[in-house]
């Protein structure tokens, strides 16, 4: 086995085969084969997924229908002319979490 | 000087001898195969937590929870990748959801952050180190998880952005940007004296 490179972290006395002991034990409760599992949740999973390509089905079609409809007014215009933003919300998200935006904003200013 | 690498090194084109053993319907060859994995990762996998998490009990759970899911999802692995880098991934994302869960956001000074860290530091009785490397780990302690995943990755592990990004599911122009940011915020608490 590799040796360890020298670390601050420490470790109590025979922590490793304890937690060797814990996972094995957990291992042989958990021993359901994941095929089975699989089978027994996969009709299931299969209606779900059905019922929710057919709605979003509907709902993509009610879009285009409305969208079709001549507008009448200027709220009507507005909403089917909303700007998008050139950043890609899970970008902004990633930003947001790692502290990025903050940081870049902080340059700016 | 010596190497502050925990995750072994690996080579691309290579799996381990034991990999196939673990879906073996023999259960003396899955038990070994068990022996092989866990003398190659528990430590990596532990010291690696430990790294992102600091405190030894959350670090024995995220590793536990790491090695179980490597079991329960051996069968998904369609060798696409390394076996390497397909753990690493499942433990990156397992320390992602450790660290989320315990996310504080201090809307306090930096030194005030610091300084919090460092002294949980300092009562850790399984922490051993000199002032320097207590300011370094108080400081990695205290980066948004991303940044300190990165940070971990790249400066103890020495994996180069391609491989964090097959790991993390990130561009690597994405990952520099953090890394960069990391290493502004490492270096403001190192090297200023307090």
């Amino acid at each position: 086995m590799k040796e360890m490179p020298p670390s601050p972290f420490n470790v109590p006395e025979g922590f490793f085969d304890a937690q060797r002991q814990r996972i094995l034990e957990r291992l042989k409760e958990d021993s359901t084969p994941s095929s089975r599992l699989n089978q027994t949740h996969r009709g299931s999973w299969m209606r779900a997924a059905a019922f929710w390509i057919g709605l979003t089905g509907v709902v993509i079609a009610l879009q285009q229908w409305n969208a079709a409809t001549p507008c009448q007014s200027y709220s009507c215009l507005l909403k089917q002319h909303e700007p998008s933003l050139a950043i890609p919300d899970d970008m902004l998200e990633d930003w947001l979490e790692d502290g990025t935006l903050f940081d870049i904003l902080l340059e700016e200013v | 000087m010596m190497s502050k690498k925990i995750i072994p090194d690996h080579n691309a084109f290579e799996q381990p001898d034991w990999l196939d053993g673990m879906t073996d319907s023999n259960p003396h060859i899955r038990s070994q195969s068990f022996e092989g994995f866990m003398n190659a990762w528990q430590k990596p996998i532990y010291f690696y937590m430990r790294r992102l998490l600091m405190n030894h009990q959350d670090a024995d759970d995220a590793s536990q929870e790491v090695i179980i899911q490597v079991f329960k999802s051996i069968d998904s692995f369609q060798k696409k990748s390394t076996f390497s880098t397909w753990l690493i991934t499942i433990a990156y994302r397992k320390a992602m959801d450790a660290m989320r869960k315990r996310k504080t956001h201090a809307w306090t000074s930096l030194d005030a952050t610091n300084q919090a860290a460092l002294s949980h530091l300092n009562e850790d009785a399984l922490f051993d180190a000199d002032e320097a490397e207590r300011r370094l780990h108080s400081a990695i302690a205290n980066l948004p998880p991303r940044q300190r995943q990165v940070f971990i990755l790249r400066y103890f592990d020495e994996l180069s952005f391609r491989e964090i990004a097959a790991i993390s599911g990130k561009t690597e122009g994405a990952l520099k940007a953090s890394f960069h940011h990391a290493v502004k915020k490492v270096r403001a608490t190192v090297v200023l004296p307090r």
